[in-house]
């Protein structure tokens, strides 16, 4: 460990960043077991891990949030105690931090969130010069190719285009072209797929200046796009640190969760026989216009759209969240009632809603809350609520859909992001419903939840619910679905199942190109060639309301 | 542990919690002495307050007039508290409460000594009066999207100068019904009557809150209201009847208060029951149940505070105590319930 310190010339051919040895507990837990690895100058370098693998932990370290129990960390050649870090010390050894869409003010302008870190050495009393910083701004944004004006309103700049500017805004002071280490913590994990490709080049842009790029994802076709080389951590160990090049998709899943990769479960029993459930006849809402579409007993449909194109809208629609301006939408031949949620839930209808933080989560309640929340008259026998079996239900769900929880009573926010998913998701499946509305179901999920969630989808349907799909991962459409329809400019423009289902038709289909691709291999290693930005402006509306 | 059969599985992605630090109180594991301390530490430091003041001043506290006072006063209290804490569980404030009990106050009076009202009929009208005041201030906050702390501050200053207006100023002590001032003093195996209402209409709202469908929901609009939209819940519709429920149980304490008081006197309440009843309330979440306002925790808030005032006054310590104990008990409540629900939340 001596020898570390002593790289012969420090400067030009150390790595960025070498840790070496750290360990960290917290209380019984062993968080990180003695992780060693590099990440060498000018590349992208990818940390992988399931939740609760210890990628967060690293990260905080580097970060001087947390202090490891033993180990070092060299940067450019000088060794440094991991067991002192602290924030100020990250700053001044040029690693900067961010994380996904914190810390930039939607309501300010692009310049005033510049200034609200930095205030540009005027002291926090002194007037600010209004010109001065606009001018300064505007170097920054040139040097980092962003293309908008100071003045713009954050809100009104699309989500990949505020990730550059939160980056841009943490390097700015670093004169020396190429010195100084990013981190990304899931930079990508709520931008669609074109959104999410623009940080990507920036990444391989900022790398091909000479910065270290350290990037934490959990979509594996952009950790195998973007990166030169990968560490892999699984259960606070190192497993593996190795080039990209060496990896594929298998190899990744393999090394993340430990296990093969579980193949895709299609549909094997034929659904073209089954009873149509869905059935959509020229509906209106939103920005959708004229939706026709049919989903049968047992079939899981996925819709593949741009941000904006009225995806998340059609879901909310169904469930009566909000009005259809025109056409019918019928659920076993019952037509559906407008914006009436209780009526929809009676009606056999359940919606697991994008946004799980802000729409599907009580935060502070017990996990047997959160599972009895849309069935609380189960438990009513008229004179009082029965908690015993509202208790002992929400105990067999946890053993039934293996939720890693210490019981029915444990908070729901002491979960992961995987788990608490699974907790949504059950509070729906327990009531057997008719047709299940899924909005980015995996979304923030590690791979193993992910696939767990998955199955889950597919046993329902194979019970006969009709699903209905909404994910801006091609990927995971394939996975899931049994048939994909794309939703472009407000109608929709093509459709795929079978083997013509690929991450590649999914995407085109998202991008509005309905025509079938022919022969294509299926790809999963890149998403398609770079789309041209053939949707329209208005997909800077947000996503739900 | 529950979760041990599951955490053995082998495709698990990692123990629970390796990746973050690990969290004390998941009662029942955990720290469970934690967890009791946190549960009955109020109830611990009630009974080692009355042991304290009881030893100092044998004669004046411990004595059955001494409990009787504390009883008839603090029932008042409680039904205001309560009314406080029902839309509190859906994270709306209700500032008016203690504006309204008090306007019903000189409002039953009133109809009984000016319009020759018999008990029954005064009572029936103000419970009423109390609903629609409830009904102004949910439609404010769920129709018209106000701030319901904004606006029901709003109605307190209206519903005090209305008062003002009725009252012309005057107090009303004489002209109405014997019967409710006699049963303001009146006791039952020495306990006063005041206080067996106000424990049975407590017993009433912990039940209605705790084991009634209409107060889980409740508390998941009070967790996350658009979240609770989507699990079927009409939001709206039950932040209305919170807030009725509200109008109508300070309604009822406003006829207590007449009973207790034995007069109506315009602009001594006000905000001057509200403080109590907010500290209340808040003590209460942090307690019996940590994190949640609980019918019982309220009880407990308000016989600490309660007690803690008596000793003091006994002692000989000037008026301005209680304002203080008030205040300090509710900064100190709001605290601490804020940071259990900071550890529920995992931050």
């Amino acid at each position: 460990m001596t020898a570390v310190g002593e790289a012969q010339s420090p400067r030009t051919t150390a790595p960025a960043i070498r840790v070496n040895a750290v360990s960290k507990t917290f209380g019984g837990t062993r968080a990180l077991r003695d992780v060693s690895f590099e990440v060498p100058r000018a590349s992208v370098h990818a940390l992988c891990g399931g939740n609760g693998s210890g990628k967060s932990t690293l990260i905080k370290i580097l970060a001087g949030v947390h202090q490891a129990d033993s180990g070092t960390i060299e940067i450019d050649g000088h060794v440094h105690d991991a067991t002192r870090t602290n924030p100020g010390w990250a700053g001044s050894n040029g690693l900067y931090f961010v994380h996904q869409a914190v810390g930039t003010f939607p309501s300010m302008t692009v310049a005033e969130n510049f200034a609200v870190s930095s205030a540009f050495g005027a002291r926090s009393l002194a007037p600010v010069s209004w010109r001065a910083l606009h001018r300064r701004v505007q170097k920054v944004l040139e040097r980092f190719e962003i293309d908008v004006s100071p003045k713009t309103i954050m809100a009104q700049v699309p989500p990949a285009t505020r990730t550059m500017i939160a980056v841009a805004r943490a390097l700015q002071y670093e004169a020396e072209a190429g010195r100084g280490t990013l981190v990304l913590d899931e930079p990508t994990a709520s931008l669609p797929a074109e959104e999410a490709q623009a940080v990507l080049d920036a990444m391989r842009g900022y790398a091909r200046r000479g910065h270290a790029v350290v990037f934490v994802s959990h979509r594996l076709s952009e950790l195998l796009a973007v990166s030169d080389s990968a560490t892999f951590l699984r259960d606070g160990q190192h497993v593996r640190t190795c080039d990209a090049a060496d990896l594929d998709e298998s190899s990744l899943v393999q090394l993340i969760t430990g296990h093969a990769p579980v193949a895709p479960s299609r549909n094997t029993v034929g659904t073209d026989q089954a009873e149509v459930r869905l059935r959509l006849e020229n509906l209106a809402v939103g920005s959708l216009d004229d939706i026709c579409l049919q989903v049968r007993a047992g079939e899981v449909v996925g819709i593949a759209g741009l941000l904006g194109s009225g995806r998340s809208t059609l879901l909310q629609s169904l469930f009566g969240v909000r009005p259809a301006r025109g056409g019918r939408a019928t659920l076993d031949g019952v037509e559906l009632t407008a914006n009436d949620v209780p009526a929809a839930i009676r009606g056999g209808i359940a919606y697991v809603p994008e946004d799980r933080a802000g729409q599907a989560a009580f935060a502070e309640l017990s996990v047997r809350a959160n599972l009895s929340a849309p069935s609380l008259r189960r438990y009513w026998n008229r004179v009082w609520l029965r908690r015993a079996a509202e208790r002992c239900d929400a105990q067999s769900v946890i053993e039934r859909y293996k939720i890693k929880v210490d019981g029915p009573e444990a908070y729901f926010a002491t979960m992961s992001g995987g788990n608490q998913q699974k907790v949504v998701l059950a509070r729906w499946l327990e009531l057997a419903p008719r047709l299940l509305l899924l909005d980015e179901p995996t979304q923030g999920v590690d791979i193993g939840a992910r696939t767990a969630i998955h199955q889950l989808v597919r046993q329902v349907a194979a019970a006969g619910t009709a699903v209905l799909l909404v994910s801006s991962d091609p990927q995971e459409l394939v996975d899931a679905c049994d048939r994909v329809v794309g939703v472009h400019s407000g109608r929709i423009t093509g459709e795929a199942s079978g083997a013509d289902l690929t991450v590649r038709r999914c995407t085109e289909l998202g991008h509005g190109l309905g025509a079938p691709s022919g022969a294509r291999t299926p790809t999963s290693r890149a998403l398609g060639p770079r789309t041209p930005a053939t949707h329209p402006p208005t997909s800077m509306e947000p996503r739900t309301s | 542990m529950t979760a041990t059969a599951t955490d053995q599985r082998p495709n698990s992605p990692a123990p629970p919690g390796s990746g973050r630090p690990p969290r004390r109180a998941n009662w029942p594991g955990g720290a469970r002495w934690l967890s009791l301390g946190e549960r009955f530490g109020l109830l611990v430091l009630i009974v080692a307050i009355i042991v304290a003041w009881s030893v100092r001043f044998p004669d004046t506290f411990a004595t059955v007039h001494n409990w009787q006072i504390i009883g008839s006063s603090q029932s008042v209290n409680l039904i205001i508290a309560l009314a406080l804490m029902v839309p509190l569980l859906s994270n709306n404030f209700d500032l008016s409460v203690g504006s309204t009990a008090s306007l019903a106050s000189m409002l039953t009076a009133g109809l009984m000594a000016r319009n020759g009202w018999n008990l029954l009929e005064a009572v029936l009208m103000v419970l009423v009066i109390g609903l629609l005041i409830g009904a102004v201030n949910g439609l404010l906050v769920t129709r018209f999207g106000l701030n319901g702390l904004i606006a029901t501050l709003g109605s307190a200053t209206v519903l005090d100068g209305t008062q003002s207006w009725y009252s012309h100023n005057l107090s009303i002590s004489s002209g109405f019904s014997q019967k409710l001032v006699d049963f303001g003093t009146a006791t039952v195996w020495k306990i006063p009557w005041l206080t067996v209402v106000a424990l049975l209409i407590a017993l009433v709202t912990g039940y209605v809150v705790a084991q009634t469908p209409f107060g889980r929901r409740l508390v998941a609009v009070g967790s996350s209201s658009p979240a609770a939209r989507l699990v079927g819940v009409r939001v709206d519709r039950l932040v209305l009847a919170s807030y009725m429920t509200s109008g109508g149980l300070a309604a009822a304490g406003g006829v207590l208060l007449l009973a207790q008081q034995g007069s109506a006197t315009p602009g001594t309440t006000g905000i001057g029951v509200l403080l109590p009843a907010l500290a209340a309330v808040y003590l209460g979440a942090s307690t019996w149940t940590p994190g949640q306002f609980n019918v019982v925790g309220t009880i407990l808030g308000l016989v600490l505070v309660a007690v803690i005032v008596s000793g003091l006054t006994l002692g000989g310590a000037a008026t301005w105590v209680s304002g203080v104990a008030d205040g300090g008990a509710l900064i100190l409540a709001v605290g601490a319930s804020a940071a259990f629900r900071r550890r529920r939340r995992g931050a």
